[in-house]
């Protein structure tokens, strides 16, 4: 009778080794890969074009040797990206150095283009290509054109506030019913103004900010005194 | 907003009506922020009832689609809007009491003809055939987009040019598409593929990134 109860005992007692066993075969590899993951997080992962270019900007050497290497290797972890990044900078170089017969120093990479510096000068370049600076006389004037008339400038100021319906524009800007329409017309022609058709109102565009933004800049520039003889 | 708006193509709680006549004047027949609907005078009316209550309907003639899909950001506004007449039949469906049915006026043999058909059998026929096939073909999309969200409207045109056009309206939201032209707009953000050119706009930051 004892014998049989021993016997179960021990049963129940091998049961509970297996099954201790088989949970501290679990958390082992539970640990295990948590220290994987873990090494994983540390590994650093390479700065994206996207990131590179979003980055304050870097002062880059191309003669330098470090910076190649660098370069190579980054190209290496990125793959495709690399070799893209690696033409990139091939463009802006290429670009910025069309005409320039002198010793390029160094090219600074920024979130909105770059800047190659050369012993005496240095030359900007923009993403958007170097063809757009230019610009055709015809297309110039297309641009300039409707700028170049206090009312539509002051439509342009309005509207950077607000969308706002004709009768608004009408109220606030002065302008009679005839002749609001004709300014309105030249500002949407130049694609510096839309209208939507449902709700009528009338909205600058990103264009049109653009063009706000030129006509701050030239005014700053002339009442800051560049281009004035100072002699 | 009541959920009692509960479309089921399934269970039949959709039936179109009998031809109820032609629109006497040019309707706008749904509106939101960005889009507009209207159908032109002579146009044929045939309403579609849920559980009774008019809902929507197939127009038989032209009519026109006005579509703003334009956002404004931070740095300006982008998009276009776009008007499109089209020629051929409509169905359209609103939601639960928020239809206005167009004025209509009786109609006659003659008029069927300007839309080729022979009589008022054959008028019908051919409405119950956009009918059934808006529901056949957007079964699955139908009871998920638009039940589930219970605003706005929907709209399906079949443009003998440009083919089959769809719309979805709600408030500044619209899904569309009429032709090469694709839209998803809701809010600030744009999607926009229009032929091999694609715009995104995403945010009142403006972000605008150009594809194509």
């Amino acid at each position: 009778m004892f014998g049989r109860k021993k016997d179960k005992e021990k049963e129940r007692e091998d049961e509970l080794r297996d099954e201790m066993r088989r949970l501290e075969e679990q958390m082992a590899n539970l640990r295990r890969r948590m220290e994987k993951e873990k090494d994983y997080r540390r590994e650093p992962s390479p700065k994206s074009p996207k990131k590179l270019r979003r980055a304050k900007g870097v002062n880059i050497d191309l003669d330098d040797e470090v910076f190649q290497e660098e370069m190579e290797e980054f190209g290496r972890k990125m793959g495709a990206y690399g070799v893209e990044l690696g033409d990139y900078i091939k463009t802006v170089v290429s670009d910025a150095m069309r005409g320039a017969n002198r010793a390029m120093r160094s090219v600074f990479i920024g979130p909105k283009g770059a800047r190659v510096r050369f012993d005496d000068n240095e030359v900007s370049w923009d993403p958007e290509g170097v063809a757009a600076r230019q610009v055709p006389p015809e297309e110039a004037q297309r641009l300039l054109a409707p700028l170049a008339s206090e009312e539509r400038i002051r439509i342009l100021y309005l509207l950077a506030d607000f969308p706002r319906y004709h009768q608004d524009l009408m109220e606030l800007s002065g302008l009679k019913p005839g002749t609001l329409p004709h300014h309105l017309k030249q500002l949407e022609d130049a694609g510096y103004v839309t209208q939507e058709r449902v709700r009528g109102r009338y909205l600058i565009t990103i264009p049109g900010r653009m063009a706000l933004k030129l006509a701050e800049y030239l005014h700053n520039q002339m009442t800051s005194g560049i281009g004035e003889d100072t002699d | 907003m009541s959920p009692s708006f509960s479309l089921n193509y399934r269970n039949r709680d959709l039936v179109l009506g009998a031809l109820a006549g032609r629109v006497k004047q040019p309707t706008d027949i749904a509106q939101s922020e960005k889009a507009l609907l209207s159908v032109n005078e002579g146009s044929l009316y045939f309403p579609i009832f849920h559980r009774n209550v008019e809902v929507g309907g197939v127009f038989i003639g032209l009519g026109q689609v006005i579509v703003d899909a334009i956002v404004e950001t931070k740095r300006g506004a982008i998009g276009q809007s776009r008007e499109f007449l089209w020629n051929g039949s409509l169905l359209m469906l609103s939601e639960d009491g928020n239809w206005s049915p167009p004025e209509t006026i009786p109609v006659k043999g003659k008029h069927l003809k300007e839309y080729l058909l022979e009589s008022v059998d054959e008028a019908q026929e051919r409405a119950q055939g956009i009918f059934d096939r808006f529901f056949e073909h957007n079964r699955d999309w139908f009871d998920e987009t638009f039940i589930q969200r219970r605003r706005g409207w929907v709209a399906q045109i079949f443009d003998r040019q440009r083919g089959k056009c769809a719309l979805i309206a709600s408030g500044d939201r619209i899904v569309l598409k009429i032709a090469d032209w694709k839209v998803v707009l809701s809010g600030n953000k744009l999607i926009e593929k229009d032929g091999r050119k694609k715009v995104v706009v995403a945010g009142r930051g403006g972000t605008v990134i150009r594809l194509g």
